[in-house]
């Protein structure tokens, strides 16, 4: 404020407002001198600042005569002229940089350019702060510290096409290549420093940044070039050993040292990218080849666990398996490559078990399909453990490779063309093998064998695709084992009672229909067995013999079992089967009390000697014994027994009478098919350990002009003697009464199999009413794939079979579309 | 802000107490029925707060807008009435108010509306007790295991207990210890945060050391705060929340009361002025400061009452003199630019001498004040556009405690100017506000006196507002210019100002962007709907100005004042051709 008479000898500051209205037009001359005036004052700061001089700067005066300009419309102008000023100092700064023959001092001198130029932005920026603050934000420019950031990428890195901004990218990548091959560098620090600079050097123009910085359009794709040539050089060396396990321990230790790295250099945008690379370059490429073909691949890593199955003492190869499926991990989080690799070699490794088991047989038991199945099944059972322990030990317990080891083991398990295995026959076999086993070893074992054989049944049972063949099997089985037991002990009721429990928890009730049934018939023939004493007790009948039931519903049994049921029936017939006089009385007493029996209405009785076991005390001159022994062999002693009385009434000693028989009279008084005859003649003359008589002349074979009595010197050690009955005499026989079985088993399958696809069918089309052909096989796969495997060929059959039974119908103009027939 | 119920009357002051709530209620009667007379005559009546609220929530200011009495609006704004658009009962004010006349009135008066959140004075104080940040602290006070670190100035400024320990025992001290067993470490930093205006974390309601906060506060002397404490003991009924943003509020206010009563005191009275002797003519912005200074003089300051750590100088262009002020650091800093001055490393070089510092463990530095010299005193001018002693105290009062009630209108464009300089926005906006509630009829007589109380005449001051980049008054004008176009038409060397106005701000644009548009005319075709009320897009008329039953009257009404638009429109296009403009 000038008060008005004495004039100030300050000039005061020229107010803008009269340079722009009234005053504006006298003096555009003014206006640059002020200019000149001004920008010569901040040039030379900015000068001073560049050359780290600035003790001697007024941070107020600069300000103000950044303010002044700006305040006079100077801004563009001075900030073109910042911009030119700070472009001649690093172009002349570029100059002495290149000069830098040796990698590291570029290196230090381009970062301490880099430092010093921030710094000096700073104070620049600083300075002009009224210029970022009013001019910058009104035409939206570059902030000065950002343009000075965007003039050193222009004038120092990019200059002369890239001639620094390469330079510096080459050192790097040498230093990285360097530190790869396992050499100590110096230069670390350098290296984060560098990269983070490049982060900083946007593109774009003093207008605008785009976002993209000189580490991601120059320096990444280089470094990742360059990486990807290191890496094949690399994985060339490491495949070039020929050896699996040495390819896996050198490639994961090369991944860990590069994480760790790269960690330490390179931003984290870059990081998945270059393990991306290193994952396709060094693994994925190569791992598949160096499992199948490599030595030490795959098979070796998993060799001991078969070898250390039969006795061996195997070192594991855990780690290698470990590497393998990390390796697999760090590119696909699904294994999808290794777990291919591993199917198959457990398949392999499992379809050579068969072959292995045969030859360790011994060579008497040769052709004993029990010995094979126990020995394959315990084998398996023990291969499971085994991977097992590997899942545990180098898979992290992943369920995906669970899964797959459990998928191989099902594939080998269920057998291919080329290595057909019958392992629902086989589990089968072993169960039996087993169950009459424990029934066998006299103590009251703990539950344990029976826990553990259930254990192991179930399983194996859930590698088994076609469960209906084992439930056939196990039908088979389960009716031989109670008809040809001697009598229905609790013992062996129980485990089989157990065993029954487990399988219908498994498997379901419905699928072990014939099974339940069979036992139905067990249980209430001890029930009718009780009942039968408890009457002959009544009524005081107790000259007769002493029955132990064994009644079975013919429609429930095996067929092979109950097909001639009817031919034992007393009948007239010369040749036909006569029941003993001593038996006669109690079976007609029996037959009485059956017919009155409540239950039995519309039922028939039919005896069969086939079956069953017979208990007889026989004296001989040594002492007395208590033999046991099939139907029809009791039936044979029978015929010795003493038939005159002495004259007190008691009965002559059968070795006064000196009764013999000939081979012809014995048919005759029985009636005894021919075969079972000779069989069971030999079990009780021939067979060394129950010569119970004496066969004239003594061989072998039994022939018709053979002639039998006592034998008087007979000797066990023990009061009770069981005889066995020597298997079919001829094996010719034996073959077909098998393989008779054999039939009925698989006839059993097929038929039931019929039965099911025809239930699911219909099930099916019940619901949808309408099913293309496809679709409806696709749903009955799915549906009938937990009971057995249902071909093609027998599903179009069933379809046919329906469409005959006019369950459905083809659709008229569609032949593929079926619909269903209420 | 209602202050009058938080204060339960004592039996003393009962009697007066009900004397002013019946004065108030007498003059919330007359709000309504809108007696001029009465709300003058009762406004003079001491220890009234006009500012409180009847049993409705009702202010008179609310009152009187709401029911249309813009003479008394304008009264009680004139008296000291808030209106702050922030707070509840202000934006309830201004929505509440009657006509468009009220409204403008009323916002023309708030405060409020662009006020920088990030300078407040409450808050900058507070933030100065970060002890992580360096704000320039110069002393430890060190209690049991608190290590406190603080400015002397502002404990000094706050208690005459501490101003004197500062000038005595403690002047040479870095570290002062306190005995913890004399005083509880809690009580004291309740105490400090008193003085920072941390007011939620005194803990004047806390039971447990209320007492000892008591004789404390006696002791210290802060009997603003030995009156709250009292006020909270005795508080009964009210809820305390309550009761505890009142005080806050009061202590604000004797915050800024004691920091005005030390500006005063000890920078502008402590301040030294030296006549320049000037032989030759000299640009104003040529002149370096500290050249007239002697050493002197210098370390006069560096001892002054106001414990500077900085100098600010302004030169008196009237008197050939520069006038030095020895002000604190940790308050100029609230000016963006001098932040960044303080921080910068080229100020920092160029202190002729590091500033003396005293570490006190590894976290906590403060400067050694005891040890600080002459040389480690920066002088700085505080501004180019200010040449005159006047300006320079309104910006330390706004810098020192926010509070300006007077800025003359001779003044406000310069100090406007200087504002912008320190990049002080808040500031700019009070200066804004002190012309549009000044000027708020919009009449052409009103116009016309701009030029002398402003020294600007209207299409200066809109250049005014262009350069200092203050659109609150570049807004207020263009609303003069469209309200008065017809009058400046009519006057040869108006319109031809105009015409230049209009041109420059149709350059203005083309150098920021290549569009059509002149943002001076656009603003004024704006406030020409408002203006006549027209509604631009159905062309229709407000029909809630005018009661429905006057059917004939309205048409007539709407012809005149649509007539009157189109007018004023062909105006404007009249100087746009003759420009050669199009927009």
């Amino acid at each position: 404020m000038i008060p008005a008479g004495r004039r100030s000898k300050i000039r005061p500051p020229r107010k803008s407002l009269i340079s722009s209205s009234a005053a504006a037009e006298n003096s555009t001359t003014d206006a640059v001198i002020d200019f000149d005036k001004n920008w010569s004052v901040l040039a030379n700061a900015i000068s001073q600042i560049q050359n780290k001089n600035v003790s001697n700067l007024s941070y107020e005066q600069l300000y103000r005569k950044a303010y002044v300009l700006v305040l006079r419309k100077f801004g563009e102008k001075l900030y073109n002229n910042v911009a030119i000023k700070i472009q001649n100092h690093l172009l002349f700064k570029r100059k002495k940089l290149l000069s830098n023959l040796n990698s590291e001092s570029f290196m230090s001198s381009l970062l301490q350019e880099w430092d010093e130029h921030l710094q000096s932005m700073k104070f620049i920026s600083d300075v002009l702060m009224y210029l970022n603050r009013v001019y910058v934000k009104e035409n939206k420019k570059l902030l000065i510290y950002d343009l000075g950031i965007q003039l050193f990428k222009d004038y120092i890195i990019k200059c002369n096409h890239d001639e620094v901004g390469f330079k510096v990218v080459d050192v790097v990548l040498d230093e990285i290549t360097r530190s790869r091959s396992g050499q100590v560098i110096t230069s670390n620090m350098y290296i984060t420093k560098i990269i983070s600079m490049m982060e900083l050097l946007i593109e774009g123009n003093e207008m605008q940044l785009y976002g993209e910085n000189y580490y991601q359009t120059v320096f990444e794709p280089k470094f990742l070039s360059s990486s990807g040539t290191f890496f094949q050089n690399l994985s060339q060396e490491y495949i070039s050993y020929n050896s699996g396990s040495k390819f896996l321990h050198l490639t994961t230790q090369f991944i860990k040292d590069e994480e760790n790295r790269i960690k330490f250099y390179l931003p984290s945008s870059t990081y998945p990218k270059l393990i991306d690379l290193m994952n396709n370059i060094l693994i994925k490429d190569k791992l598949d080849k160096m499992m199948l073909e490599s030595n030490q691949g795959l098979e070796y890593w998993l060799k001991p666990i078969t070898n250390n199955i039969f006795d061996g003492n195997d070192t594991y190869h855990f780690t290698d398996l470990k590497l393998a499926y990390n390796l697999n991990g760090r590119f696909d989080d699904e294994y999808q490559l290794f777990r291919v690799r591993l199917r198959e070699a457990i398949v392999n490794a499992g379809n050579a078990f068969p072959g292995i088991v045969r030859n360790s047989i011994e060579a008497s038991k040769k052709g004993n399909s029990t010995a094979f199945a126990t020995k394959w099944i315990e084998i398996v059972l023990k291969f499971r453990e085994q991977m097992n322990l590997v899942w545990k030990d180098s898979f992290d317990q992943n369920p995906l490779l669970e899964q797959t080891i459990t998928f191989a083991m099902r594939d080998f398990i269920n057998g291919t063309k080329r290595n057909p295995v019958n392992a629902p026959e086989l589990l089968s076999i072993y169960m039996d093998f087993h169950i009459k086993q424990q029934g066998k070893s006299k103590e009251m074992t703990s539950g344990d064998p029976t826990q553990e054989l259930i254990e192991n049944s179930i399983q194996f049972l859930r590698f088994i695709k076609d469960k209906d063949a084992f439930e056939a099997n196990y039908a088979n089985h389960f009716a031989k084992r109670f008809l040809n037991s001697k009598n229905s002990q609790n013992k062996d009721i129980d485990i089989e009672e157990m065993i029954l429990g487990k399988l219908s928890e498994e498997m379901g009730t419905s699928s072990l229909d014939k099974v339940i049934k069979m036992n139905k018939d067990i249980n209430s023939s001890r029930d009718l067995t009780n009942e039968w004493k408890k009457y002959l007790l009544k009524n005081t009948k107790l000259n007769l013999v002493e029955l132990d039931l064994k009644i079975c519903n013919v429609n429930d049994w095996p067929k092979s079992m109950t097909k001639d049921y009817k031919s034992f029936t007393k009948s007239e017939e010369p040749t036909s089967f006569k029941w003993p006089r001593q038996l006669r009385s109690t079976m007609s007493e029996f037959e009485e009390f059956w017919s009155n029996g409540k239950k039995n209405d519309n039922k028939s009785l039919y005896w069969s000697p086939k079956f069953g076991s017979m208990d007889l005390r026989i004296t001989y001159p040594s002492r007395t014994y208590e033999f046991n022994l099939s139907t029809y062999a009791g039936i044979i002693m029978l015929l010795f027994a003493p038939q005159s009385t002495n004259p007190d009434g008691s009965l002559v000693s059968a070795f006064k009478e000196q009764k013999q028989l000939t081979y012809l009279e014995i048919v005759e008084l029985t009636g005894i098919p021919e075969q079972e005859l000779k069989r069971h003649l030999q079990s009780i003359a021939v067979a060394p350990k129950s010569r119970l008589l004496i066969k004239i002349p003594m061989s072998k074979d039994v022939n018709e002009t053979d002639v039998f009595k006592l034998n008087e010197k007979f000797k066990a050690p023990s009061v009770k003697v069981k005889v066995l009955t020597v298997s079919s005499a001829t094996t010719k026989v034996k073959k077909v009464s098998e393989q008779e079985e054999k039939e009925e088993v698989d006839s059993n399958i097929t038929e039931g199999r019929k039965i099911e696809v025809n239930a699911a069918i219909v099930r099916i089309l019940k619901s949808r009413q309408t099913i293309k052909h496809n679709q409806l096989i696709e749903e009955l796969i799915k549906q009938l794939s937990n009971r057995f495997q249902p071909s093609i060929i027998l599903i179009k059959q069933r379809i046919e079979d329906l469409i005959e039974k006019e369950y459905l119908k083809r659709d008229d103009e569609d032949r593929t579309l079926y619909h269903y027939i209420a | 802000m209602s202050l009058s119920s938080a204060s339960p009357p004592t039996a003393n002051e009962e009697e007066s107490s009900s004397a002013t709530s019946t004065v108030f209620n007498e003059i919330c009667m007359a709000c309504r029925i809108g007696d001029y007379e009465v709300v003058d005559s009762l406004l003079s009546t001491p220890n009234l707060d006009i500012n409180q609220v009847d049993e409705y929530d009702y202010s008179p200011l609310i009152l009187s807008s709401l029911c249309g009495h813009y003479k008394i609006v304008e009264l009680l704004l004139q008296r000291g009435a808030v209106c702050d658009r922030d707070t509840f009962q202000g934006a309830r004010c201004i929505y509440g108010a009657l006509t468009e006349e009220i409204r403008d009135l009323l916002i023309s008066f708030d405060i409020s509306k662009a006020v920088d959140i990030s300078q407040p004075f409450a808050s900058h104080i507070s933030s100065l007790l970060n002890p992580l940040v360096s704000n320039y602290q110069d002393l430890i006070i060190q209690i049991g295991n608190e290590n406190l670190s603080l400015h002397r100035f502002l404990l000094s400024a706050r208690s005459d207990y501490f101003k004197s320990k500062l000038e005595s025992e403690w002047e040479e001290l870095t570290v002062v210890k306190l005995n913890e067993a004399e005083i509880n470490p809690v009580v004291f930093k309740g105490i400090i945060n008193y003085i920072y205006l941390k007011s939620d974390s005194i803990g004047i309601d806390d039971e447990s050391i209320q007492d000892d906060l008591l004789n404390l506060a006696i002791k210290y002397q802060l009997y603003d705060l030995v009156e709250a404490i009292r006020q909270v003991k005795s508080n009964k009924s009210e809820s305390i929340s309550k009761l505890k943003h009142d005080l806050s509020f009061k202590f604000l206010e004797k915050a800024r009361s004691d920091l005005n009563y030390f500006l005063t005191n000890s920078i502008i009275h402590g301040s030294i002025n030296s006549e320049m002797n000037l032989n030759d003519e000299i640009e104003f912005e040529d002149i370096e400061v500290e050249r007239y200074l002697s050493e002197k003089r210098k370390s006069i300051l560096l001892s002054s009452k106001s414990i500077p750590d900085l100098i600010l100088a302004t030169i008196d262009i009237s008197s050939e003199s520069v006038v030095y002020y020895p002000v604190n650091k940790s308050i100029i800093s609230r000016s963006e630019y001098f932040d960044t001055m303080f921080k910068s490393n080229i100020f920092k070089f160029s202190q002729e001498e590091d500033l003396p510092t005293y570490q006190h463990d590894t976290k906590l530095q403060v400067i050694n004040r005891p040890q600080l010299l002459v040389d480690n005193l920066p002088v700085i001018q505080l501004s180019l556009n200010t040449s005159n002693i006047e300006i320079s105290e309104l910006i330390l009062t706004y810098l020192y405690h926010d509070d300006i009630s007077n800025i003359p209108l001779k003044l406000t464009i310069d100090l406007l100017f200087a504002a912008e300089e320190l990049l002080l926005e808040r500031l700019k906006t009070m200066c804004a506000v002190n012309i549009s509630s000044k000027f708020n009829k919009f009449t052409f007589e009103e116009l016309e006196k701009l030029q002398d109380n402003l020294d600007h005449d209207v299409f200066d001051l809109i250049r005014v507002s262009w350069e200092a980049r203050c659109e609150k008054l570049e807004q207020h004008i263009t609303k003069f210019l469209a309200y008065n176009l017809k009058s400046i038409f009519d006057n040869t060397n108006y319109r031809d100002a105009f015409s230049k106005l209009i041109k420059e701000s149709a350059e203005r644009i083309k150098e920021r962007q290549d569009t059509d548009t002149i943002e001076l005319i656009d603003d004024i075709r704006y406030y020409l709907t408002k203006k006549y009320a027209i509604n631009e897009d159905t062309e229709s008329f407000d029909p809630l100005n005018f009661s429905s039953d006057d059917k004939k009257d309205n048409i007539k009404l709407y012809n005149n004042a649509l007539a009157k638009y189109e007018s004023d429109i062909e105006i404007i296009d009249y100087l746009l051709q003759d420009l050669q403009l199009d927009a």
